[in-house]
């Protein structure tokens, strides 16, 4: 379970940059390191986007080979490695769930659920951002039910307000004062993780 | 996101969850462009935020089979490029067919047998001349392939050891940088930072894309001015920082730019009560008060 993680060095937004960097100037070992850093936590977002099938794996790679291929356009003011890395994961997911069609749909939700860490597992903590990962849990869970579920609904399905207020039959209203006051929450809430990202 | 809203926070929440659930094109993997200097910086705080949310997730280990995997396919893409170096005998052409045995329809006259003999004899000689030939051949070829790569390697181990100079200097300077900017990083996160995000207001000239952001530590000891896009300042010239408190502005010092970019932790500090900060360019070495226009310009600071 290990094999695939070389790195156990703490996860910091400088050496993300770093890592950035240098797939600019077409270092392969740099992509490897970064695969090191990410890859459990992207095919994490494509599994919860598309279910637990090859898919998933498939979009994890075609999120390496675009941050690979767009190295070059990746702006560090704009949003930090690890939000880059997650929103194209989460971009390339979505696409693949399109392609899918509506028929599949129901299958992925029920498949997408969030699964239980593997207990096996002897993952390194430190390298998969073990205190982030309490505090951000820790964040969500604190979230009202209906906050977390609209703020869910656009960014693991990328549906717009409107086809959450569809999907929920919660008023169009309700559903961006719920998205607000979720949004805001996570916000105040993450403000350490959040600065060490900028 | 078009709407208007009075609370910069609100409008900055709404558009980053709008560019979520806007995803026709491909290639949008970030959020909207942002209209606004302080809900610019909002929406980076949005961003991050729910950039955030995907580690609330089990962590999902790939199989070990696929770091190789998509490793391979990217430097795969060079190595076909130079696949026939790396295999010599694929770049041979290809093996010609053996040379047919020219027909020969009629047998030519036999010499006669002591002649035979003596041509046999020195027949028989020439595979061990041949072989002679070759092994002198052979040893000049080695005697010039050891002297060729003793020449190769004393000029490799000349070339390594400046190498290893201009390593060691780089890493100095690396060395020296990291920590001006893990200071920088220190100051820039420490809790309740102010940001102003300072904008070319007329949108020409110099300042026209710049992206300055000044950060004031809570305690306001020393604050810190990144600066991104901005244009050379004139021969003679230099930037001015003013702190503006109300509507007086007072210097903050002056700055000068590589590349368009700085980051420079400025050592004065900032007056209270400050509401705005902004850039003007006045002679080498500064003014008392602005003298030129303000080419940028932060009036609201957005706390973090």
């Amino acid at each position: 379970m290990t094999s695939s993680l070389r790195s156990a060095a703490p996860l910091r937004a400088s050496d993300d940059l770093e890592i950035v960097r240098r797939m600019q100037q077409g270092e392969a070992e740099a992509l490897a390191e970064l695969y090191d850093r990410y890859a459990p936590l992207l095919l994490a977002v494509t599994r919860r986007i598309l279910g637990g099938a090859g898919d998933a794996e498939e979009a994890l790679q075609e999120t390496l080979f675009q941050a690979w291929n767009q190295a070059g356009r990746y702006d560090p003011d704009r949003s930090s490695v690890s939000t880059w890395l997650i929103l194209i994961a989460r971009s390339r997911a979505l696409d693949r769930l399109r392609n899918r069609g509506a028929r599949d749909r129901a299958a992925t939700a029920a498949a997408a659920e969030p699964q239980a860490p593997d207990a096996s597992s002897r993952l390194d903590e430190h390298v998969l951002h073990g205190e982030r990962r309490r505090r951000v849990r820790q964040a969500v869970a604190e979230l009202p039910e209906e906050q977390r579920r609209v703020i869910e609904l656009a960014f693991y399905e990328g549906l717009s307000q409107s086809e959450i207020a569809t999907r929920t039959g919660a008023p169009l209203g309700t559903v961006k004062t719920r998205a607000l006051l979720g949004m805001k929450k996570l916000r105040q809430a993450l403000r350490s993780d959040i600065r060490e990202l900028m | 996101m078009t709407e208007l809203h009075d609370d910069p926070e609100e409008g900055a929440a709404l558009a980053v969850l709008d560019g979520f659930g806007r995803l026709d094109s491909p290639d949008e993997t970030s959020v909207p462009e942002p209209g606004d200097q302080v809900e610019e910086v909002l929406r980076r705080l949005f961003t991050e935020a729910t950039g955030l949310l995907p580690y609330a997730l089990a962590p999902a280990p790939p199989p070990a089979s696929l770091r190789g995997r998509l490793l391979t396919s990217i430097v795969g893409d060079a190595t076909q490029e130079i696949g026939h170096l790396l295999s010599p005998a694929a770049a041979l052409p290809p093996p010609s067919p053996a040379l047919a045995a020219p027909s020969v329809d009629v047998e030519p006259p036999r010499p006669p047998l002591e002649l035979r003999h003596a041509r046999q004899a020195r027949a028989r000689r020439w595979p061990a001349r041949l072989a002679a030939a070759a092994a002198l051949v052979a040893v000049a070829g080695l005697g010039l392939w050891i002297a060729f790569l003793q020449s190769e390697l004393r000029s490799n181990r000349v070339r390594l050891a400046s190498a290893e100079r201009e390593w060691k200097a780089d890493a100095e300077l690396h060395r020296a940088a990291l920590a001006r900017l893990e200071s920088s990083l220190q100051r820039v996160t420490a809790a309740a930072v102010t940001i102003f995000p300072l904008r070319c207001p007329t949108g020409r000239g110099p300042a026209a894309s710049a992206r300055v952001y000044v950060y004031v530590p809570p305690d306001r000891s020393q604050w810190e001015l990144a600066v991104h896009g901005l244009a050379a300042e004139p021969p003679g010239r230099e930037y001015q920082v003013w702190f503006l408190v109300g509507d007086r502005p007072r210097s903050a010092g002056c700055f000068h730019l590589e590349d368009g970019r700085a980051v420079l932790a400025m050592q004065e500090k900032p007056p209270p009560g400050v509401t705005g900060v902004a850039v003007t360019i006045e002679p080498k070495g500064g003014s008392p008060r602005p003298t030129g226009e303000m080419i940028l310009v932060a009036h609201q600071p957005v706390h973090l």
